[in-house]
């Protein structure tokens, strides 16, 4: 094959390989989350695929993916900033059928606004496995911000590892699961030590890439079902105990 | 509007403008992405983070009238950075698909020619599939490739002689896998 040739060629090859590939529609999406967020868009990498669903409703973790042990990714990215933050009558209007929010808690903690957030599940070729859409509604009190997610529960079992967690407690027949870790957000180029890395795969500690520089926060989480509905209560640095936001789940269970 | 009028309103606040200049380079970036690292999945993380980047960092960018070869800039070597990491995890034959089947981007190609093409640049290491890429599917002149990825015309030329020659190589040998991947320079 001449040169003129084999040029065109590898011309058309390009051009035939790129053909009709478009930007998907939620990449703005995506990016539009990362830039608001502040953080640069990197995975991180978790050990327990049953929490996939958990970190996937968690707004404030402001990460883009977490990849299980099988290798299956799942991948959140919140509301665009160009949409409105809800209120709560917006809020109310935009739950899933059986979800509940409380405007205000008992312990102070007040209704800020609610946006949709966007998620879901590809194995490591890409593929799309499944895709939600949560709201994640953000509660403040004396300048501490707390979320609580709520989303279609799935039915395979994935949103539920009590094993994964540090305390279980029933509330009348709800099982609530509590974990707290320790978040570390770290720059791009950031290695873990091995201390750090041992830390990771026991659980214990969470690795966030991208951000300016290193900043280690606590994470409170908690998790339940309820009527087909799968609810997370969640905070960076809250200082509660875990009492009270057990407390703050059972006000949502008997709403 | 020019690049150069929306980078300052960017500069200025203004992320509507951001919005615009998203519209108008995502497809581009998409595919050369996507073509440099040989999955839609890696393309689409990839050009995610060229963006981000270049909203975060617009208020360095002296010459608005160069944002798409500041964005292609940021991209390539984002992507550069991700297939080094993702050679030390993966066999590179599995990575890039160029193994016994066939990957999606390969699918569509029709003959054997651009089959052995396709392979041959999987082969080669990030730098010259970049240049291949911005040269045969951007169109882009040599001069213009040296600016957007920071090097020399000269380096742009060297990658592109080597490129080439393992390219007809793989396309003369009989069974159509190149004997060996250019991995340095």
């Amino acid at each position: 094959m001449d040169e003129m040739k084999m040029e065109r060629e590898m011309q058309e090859m390009l051009h035939r390989c790129a053909e009709g590939m478009e930007a998907p529609e939620k990449l703005k999406t995506r990016i539009d989350f990362a830039i608001k967020s502040g953080k640069a868009p990197r995975k991180v990498r978790r050990p327990f695929a049953k929490r996939l669903a958990a970190v996937a409703l968690v707004a404030a973790v402001a990460v883009t993916g977490a990849v299980a042990g099988n290798g299956i990714v799942a991948y959140t990215f919140g509301s665009s900033w160009s949409n409105e933050r809800m209120s709560y009558a917006e809020t109310q209007a935009e739950l899933i059928d059986g979800a509940k929010v409380p405007e205000s808690f008992t312990n102070g903690f007040t209704f800020e606004n609610a946006v949709h957030e966007y998620g879901g599940e590809k194995d490591e070729d890409g593929n799309v496995l499944r895709e939600w859409t949560n709201i994640d509604v953000q509660y403040e009190r004396d300048g501490v911000t707390l979320h609580l997610g709520t989303g279609e529960a799935h039915n395979d079992g994935t949103t539920v590892d009590t094993s994964t967690f540090d305390d279980a407690r029933v509330i009348g027949d709800i099982t609530v699961q509590y974990s707290a870790d320790d978040y570390k957000a770290v720059p791009a180029d950031y290695e873990p030590t091995a201390e750090e890395q041992a830390a990771v795969e026991a659980g214990d500690l969470q690795i966030g890439y991208g951000a300016n520089e290193v900043t280690v926060q606590q994470y409170q989480f908690l998790s339940w079902e309820q009527d087909g509905v799968y609810y997370t209560l969640s905070g960076f640095d809250l200082d509660m105990t875990a009492d009270e936001l057990f407390q703050m789940a059972q006000e949502v269970i008997e709403l | 509007m020019t690049d150069e009028q929306l980078v300052r309103r960017m500069q200025q606040g203004d992320m509507q403008a951001f919005d615009e200049l998203y519209e108008r380079y995502k497809n581009d970036a998409y595919r050369i992405a996507c073509l440099i690292t040989g999955n839609r999945a890696d393309g689409e993380d990839l050009t995610q983070e060229a963006f981000v980047t270049c909203a975060q960092a617009i208020g360095a960018l002296k010459d608005g009238a160069k944002f798409r070869p500041w964005l292609l800039r940021t991209l390539s070597r984002a992507a550069w950075k991700y297939c080094r990491k993702a050679k030390r995890e993966t066999p590179v034959a599995e990575f890039f698909e160029t193994g016994e089947g066939e990957s999606a981007l390969s699918a569509v190609l029709r003959t054997d020619e651009q089959r052995r093409l396709y392979q041959a640049m999987y082969a080669l290491d990030e730098k010259r599939r970049t240049v291949l890429v911005l040269y045969y599917f951007d169109n882009r002149p040599v001069k213009e490739i040296a600016r957007t990825l920071g090097v020399t015309e000269g380096t742009v030329k060297s990658r592109l002689f080597s490129a080439r020659r393992h390219l007809r190589q793989a396309l003369t040998e009989k069974e159509g896998k190149p004997e060996e991947a250019v991995t340095h320079g």
